[in-house]
């Protein structure tokens, strides 16, 4: 029995060590790939799925957009001064803005915006990192870190966010919505997230200080989602006209979008998307 | 509690420690921590459920004791008839209750009598009823045959119902088997130790890694095939066949480990099938555990081999219809086992009228290889009708696949990807460790050092644990 432990235990040490180095170099790869062929361009979008699906910058002069799944306003409001440190076009931000991004935050720790983080800074991660660490984070640190060296093995491509095409055949209308449900009747989305607020304002004050214009984006909703209570599209809008008013809206909650154009509820699909970019374009232009 | 998760991550480690520093002198006490920990590994998914496997156990321990108690060859019949009955019972109202209904109602529609009321009801599944029903079963059975002297002692009996490394999905293990090690005091062997903790290794890799990895692709054809043309359904039929097989593989590698670590020797359940030259050598490889029950209680009692051909051919396809029936309450199910009872019987007949004797190792390697390379198009073709969403789709599948070569329009796109180079390191490290499924990884230290780390590189990049295994909805 004395053995097994003493070779088990040998045996984890080391696998632990390596694994960590190669975790490591692995946020620096990808990192180093990401600077690459870092985009110069003058618009940027940020934000969360919303976003991400919603608007194909392929199709747009000069834009970017940089959002990705389950994005918070902390990794926003990071990538906002990684991009802008790189990227001395920068002129615009249009940052995703919907009831969910201020009554529910998407948790620190949440794997995306983990991962993320530490490839921003792949030196200091722990200062991008509130809350100390547990076998679970530092198993996820091991997880992406290695997934990022498969991935450069793999020549695949990397990138801080971009546009995600939802085919319309995949529409998964009402299990989202129901599933969404769920979380509604957990009580999930119950107060406003300070967290949320408090990066918020940070973005507003870094793009004043740096010259660059803000401009919120609100996506469109199916209006089972805006008609719940539960998802408070009134609060929303009334918080935004007590508080953010000063700051440009571009919303799109009353664009025509019809049901086959939606993936679910609230995110767009490839049809809606091309409907959204379309009227985007003709604001940015 | 899934294998894949962090609690198991943390669960295991503690049951080992408790089970040999603490308990580690008393076989009683190694029994009730070994229960304990089944029972929260199983509560974990669903507290409500464990009734269910108590009472299970009792009804199997007390029925054992009154068989052996009984000398009256009736009454021992009788008893082993209700033992078989509640647990058909518990099984059939859990799995099948709704499907039966549903198939009345069917039948009676078709003679044109609509009924104004739906009798089905809102029946979760218990995960793993079907693994460790059979189990008991074997109890009172082996019992009944008197190859098994029924045991007094609950705790250890309960142990054996619910030993949490196979609860859930198997191996099914005989009680002539697994019983007598439960009773039996258990000392820590190093070479078992190692051996359980390669097989963790080699089990969570083919699960998390080339398993999940597979998974969307394949999800992507069973959901969508009409997008998709006769070479990718084809293609997407053998990854179907090579995720399920890592899987439920990958799973009883785990199962195996884990027991081995508690010193305790589990069944093979598979030997690499991937590599078998026709259908018969597939199910003395794939799923054995389940294959040898239904040889042992159900084809043997049935007569085995001592009945006229006719008959034994009749008993092949009960047994293979069942074996269907038993992976799912669905016709799809029992369609594909009874595809597979011709397919066996074809081959059997096969096997007698051509005989080939390659004149050369050369022209006897490329035989087999052939032989290989179509049982396993083959069984993925079977497949197809096991994974489709329901009949009517596996058959627009099949009419999709045979259209498409019937106007030489099967092409696949062929590209080296993730998923076919992980398929690559699947079939080399099969094919390495083909000699002993147990004692794997029997290389030079170097090579067998790189493999654990890759492997562990590799488990810790693709874990997902918000993937269940295949095998629970069975």
């Amino acid at each position: 029995m004395k053995r097994f432990i003493k070779n088990a235990t040998l045996y984890a040490l080391i696998f632990l060590v390596t694994l960590s180095f190669l975790a490591y170099a692995g946020f620096h790869l990808a990192r180093h790939k990401i600077l690459q062929n870092f985009p110069e361009t003058e618009n940027i979008i940020l934000g969360d799925s919303n976003s991400q699906r919603a608007v194909d910058d392929a199709k747009l002069n000069s834009t970017k957009n940089f959002s990705s799944t389950a994005e918070n306003y902390r990794l926003s409001y990071y990538k906002l001064l990684f991009i802008h440190k790189h990227n001395t076009e920068l002129k615009r931000v249009i940052l995703s803005f919907s009831p969910q991004n201020l009554f529910f935050a998407f948790p620190n720790n949440h794997r995306h915006s983990y991962s993320a983080l530490i490839i921003l800074d792949p030196s200091d991660y722990k200062a991008y990192y509130s809350g100390h660490l547990t076998i679970k984070r530092y198993f996820y640190f091991l997880k992406y870190g290695l997934n990022h060296v498969i991935n450069f093995v793999f020549g695949n491509e990397m990138e801080l966010g971009g546009f995600l095409k939802i085919n319309s055949k995949e529409q998964q209308f009402y299990e989202w919505h129901s599933a969404f449900c769920l979380e509604l009747e957990k009580g999930l989305i119950t107060k406003m997230s300070e967290e949320q607020i408090h990066y918020l304002n940070l973005i507003i004050e870094y793009c004043q200080n740096q010259n660059i214009a803000l401009n919120l984006l609100v996506t469109p909703k199916h209006k089972i989602l805006f008609e719940d209570s539960s998802y408070h599209a009134e609060d929303f809008f009334n918080f935004y006209n007590q508080y953010y008013g000063h700051i440009p809206i571009i919303n799109f909650s009353d664009l025509q979008i019809n049901e086959a154009e939606f993936q679910d509820p609230m995110h767009l699909n490839e049809l809606g998307a091309e409907k959204l970019t379309q009227k985007l374009s003709e604001i940015l232009d | 509690m899934l294998f894949n998760s962090f609690e198991f991550l943390a669960f295991l480690p503690t049951v080992f420690i408790l089970y040999w520093f603490v308990v580690n002198r008393s076989l009683k006490l190694q029994n009730i921590l070994l229960l304990i920990a089944s029972y929260i590994f199983y509560g974990w998914w669903d507290y409500r459920f464990l009734a269910l496997i108590a009472l299970s156990t009792l009804i199997d321990y007390a029925i054992g004791l009154l068989i052996s108690k009984s000398e009256n060859d009736k009454s021992r019949k009788l008893l082993v008839t209700i033992s078989v009955i509640a647990n058909l019972t518990i099984l059939g109202f859990f799995k099948y209750f709704n499907f039966f209904i549903d198939s009345w109602q069917e039948i009676l529609q078709s003679f044109g009598y609509q009924s104004e009321h739906t009798w089905t009801l809102k029946i979760m599944l218990p995960v793993g009823i079907s693994f460790y029903t059979f189990q008991t079963m074997s109890y009172t059975i082996d019992i009944y045959r008197r190859q098994l002297a029924p045991t007094k002692d609950l705790i250890s009996f309960a142990t054996f119902v619910s030993f949490f490394p196979q609860l859930v999905a198997g191996p099914i293990e005989k009680a002539s088997k697994l019983l007598p090690q439960i009773l039996k005091k258990r000392g820590f062997n190093y070479e078992q130790g190692a051996q359980g903790a390669r097989l963790l290794i080699w089990g969570m890799f083919k699960k998390v890694v080339i398993a999940d990895s597979l998974a969307p692709h394949v999800y992507k054809i069973f959901t969508s095939h009409e997008s998709f043309d006769g070479g990718a359904l084809v293609m997407g039929a053998m990854y179907a066949t090579l995720q399920l097989y890592c899987d439920f593989s990958g799973y009883s590698d785990i199962a195996i480990g884990t027991s081995k670590l508690f010193g305790v020797e589990l069944s093979s359940n598979f030997k690499f099938p991937v590599f078998s030259k026709d259908l018969v050598q597939v199910w003395s490889k794939w799923h054995i555990s389940l294959t040898t029950w239904f040889r042992d209680y159900v084809f043997k009692s049935l007569g085995g081999l001592k009945v006229s051909k006719n008959r034994i051919i009749l008993n092949v396809f009960i047994v293979f219809l069942a074996s269907g029936l038993w992976h799912g309450a669905d016709w799809k199910y029992v369609m594909w086992g009874g595809i597979h009872a011709l397919l066996f019987l074809l081959t059997l007949l096969l096997r007698k009228k051509i005989k080939l004797r390659p004149n050369s190792a050369l022209v006897g390697k490329v035989v087999n290889l052939i032989k290989i390379f179509s049982t396993f198009f083959l069984m993925s073709l079977t497949l197809v009708l096991f994974r489709a969403e329901n009949v009517n789709q596996a058959g627009l599948i099949y009419v999709q696949i045979i259209e498409d070569l019937i106007n030489n329009q099967i092409v696949y796109d062929f590209h080296v990807n993730k998923n076919l180079l992980l398929v690559t390191i699947l079939l080399a490290y099969d094919y390495a460790f083909r000699k002993d499924e147990r004692n794997i990884f029997q290389f030079g230290k170097i090579p067998r050092r790189l493999s654990y780390l890759f492997m562990i590189m590799g488990i810790i990049a693709f874990f997902n644990d918000q993937i269940n295994f295949l095998y629970f909805q069975f």
